[in-house]
């Protein structure tokens, strides 16, 4: 059991819902978008950075869902085609961003910014939460690709070969985003 | 004595996601137990990678959503959909208007001067009322920014020149790029910086905007460019002038504290206090006619609501009387 997992998991969403939803049955469609909703929208903004079009993007791809769900067919988990499709039209729409913007950024490149609150701290902790905020720095100065790994590791508890699905690479490659990462974060520490 | 347990990625690993086996588990416990750094590092990866339910909203998504799959006929573009969709949701949730719908309007309203469509996307972020924000920057810039605060930079940020405009006030640590010279623009005055930490406060209700130097050297100078500005080096603080000129003093108690969460505040007006802890504590401060010109010396590190109402009650003599979220404050008459 993920003891970090949140309520939105939708593990346990078998693919009997796409039959469902295929048949038009709103009630299974809430269900997939209830269980799903915070780990994709979690997703889907960390690649755009903006909450508000974070949400915008979830919400395009379930009404789609909808929309076409006469042909909707999945191979594989329903969590891992999801999390794909966030993906993929996260990238889509960084592309068309950078056509207007004339900005380079792919995954392999450091993020540009991260937001934690920070809220006003008694005197004895102030060390600890120090620490805290170095490490939380340190983990968006990780390439964007290693980050979102870690991410649907994590916080979404998804299977290695999930991830190698959702983020189109291999299963070592997994391996090798989770042992870099942390050899790079205990690294940085340790240089402070 | 016995050796630190060594670092090994793959039980954290098989630690933060719940697989590990006792016996991975428990040498990851000792791992972390062997220095508090090793117990931070784990700890703080737990909260960054932690699932939270309540910053989902999405039982106001949904009903979104539900909303736009009713809207009849497919002849609806998915486009006036999802429009509809958005505008739907309660006011509380404060979505911005998708980004497309701001650059059409943006060339509706330029069209008649000559249009431009290349208008300048920025990225932002700001801290609410009751909270500070960091964020960081991609040169590795940290910005911390106090309750109320907004900074804004343009996506090319770091491509040239480094500048952020602020909206109230921020602490600003820069790393080093004599390449690429840091500005910050509040209100009418420009900081630049090569690097180095400070904070600017430009506030709508100080008279002036201030900068306030910890380590390194600043030029503050005002926007039109009628100097070069003025070097400050740590230590000092600079007033800019509304003719351009700065006005160097001694940093005041407090500039740097609230970093840290502790208050100060040294003989200010009300006018200027009331405000500041109004934003922090998210509520509605004022005083009325009866303490007009007074001052607030007063020292608040972590306080909560109501301590901090003591603490005004007895530093300014007054009462407190709450209406809703506004507490006014008047002398106490004997």
């Amino acid at each position: 059991m993920n003891p970090l997992r949140g309520p939105s998991a939708p593990s346990d969403v078998g693919n009997d819902v796409v039959d469902r939803i295929r048949d038009g049955d709103v009630a299974a469609f809430e269900q997939l978008f209830r269980s799903s909703h915070a780990s994709l929208l979690a997703f889907a903004t960390s690649y755009l950075r903006d909450p508000a079009r974070g949400e915008e993007l979830v919400q395009e791809l379930f009404l789609e869902l909808w929309t076409k769900r006469a042909q909707w067919n999945v191979t594989g988990n329903v969590r891992s085609y999801l999390f794909a499709a966030v993906r993929h039209r996260a990238l889509n729409t960084r592309r068309r961003d950078l056509l207007e913007l004339d900005w380079i950024e792919s995954e392999g490149i450091e993020s540009i910014g991260t937001l934690h609150a920070t809220p006003p701290l008694a005197g004895e902790e102030s060390e600890r939460a120090e620490l805290h905020d170095q490490v939380h720095r340190a983990i968006e100065l990780l390439p964007e690709r290693c980050r979102l790994v870690m991410q649907l590791r994590w916080r979404d508890g998804l299977a290695y070969a999930e991830i190698a699905q959702v983020m189109g690479i291999s299963l070592k490659g997994v391996e090798n985003q989770l042992g870099r990462g942390l050899r790079a974060l205990r690294e940085r520490l340790l240089r402070t | 004595m016995a050796s630190t347990p060594p670092f090994d990625p793959s039980h954290i690993d098989r630690f933060l996601s719940g697989e590990a086996s006792d016996v991975e588990r428990a040498q990851v416990q000792a791992w972390a137990a062997a220095d508090p750094r090793h117990h931070a590092f784990l700890e703080s990866l737990r909260t960054r990678f932690a699932a939270t339910s309540h910053d989902a909203a999405t039982d106001t998504a949904w009903r979104a959503l539900r909303a736009a799959m009713d809207v009849p006929g497919d002849a609806l573009s998915l486009n006036a959909k999802r429009q509809r969709a958005v505008t739907r949701l309660s006011p509380q949730r404060s979505w911005r208007v998708p980004l497309r719908i701001a650059a059409s309007l943006l060339l509706v309203a330029g069209s008649a001067a000559g249009w431009q469509w290349r208008n300048s996307v920025e990225d932002s972020f700001n801290a609410p009322s009751g909270a500070t924000r960091v964020a960081t920057l991609s040169d590795g810039t940290r910005v911390t920014l106090s309750p109320g605060s907004r900074a804004r930079w343009r996506r090319n940020f770091g491509r040239g020149d480094r500048e952020v405009y602020l909206d109230g006030e921020g602490y600003f640590e820069v790393v080093h790029d004599t390449l690429h010279p840091f500005r910050v623009r509040a209100r009418d005055a420009v900081v630049e910086d090569v690097g180095t930490r400070f904070v600017v406060r430009a506030w709508p209700e100080l008279a002036r905007p201030e900068v306030a130097v910890e380590e390194g050297i600043v030029l503050l100078a005002d926007s039109v460019g009628t100097s070069r500005g003025v070097a400050l080096t740590a230590g000092q603080s600079g007033r800019l002038e509304s003719d351009g000129r700065v006005t160097v003093a001694a940093i005041p108690n407090g500039a740097f504290t609230w970093i840290r969460g502790e208050l100060i505040f040294d003989n200010a007006p009300l006018s200027v206090a009331l405000p500041s802890l109004s934003r922090w504590y998210d509520v509605d401060l004022r005083a009325d006619s009866s303490l007009a010109g007074r001052h607030l010396s007063a020292r608040l590190v972590q306080q909560p609501l109501p301590q901090l109402l003591d603490a005004l009650a007895l530093a300014l003599d007054a009462r407190v009387a709450r209406n809703g979220r506004v507490l006014t404050l008047a002398r106490r008459t004997q």
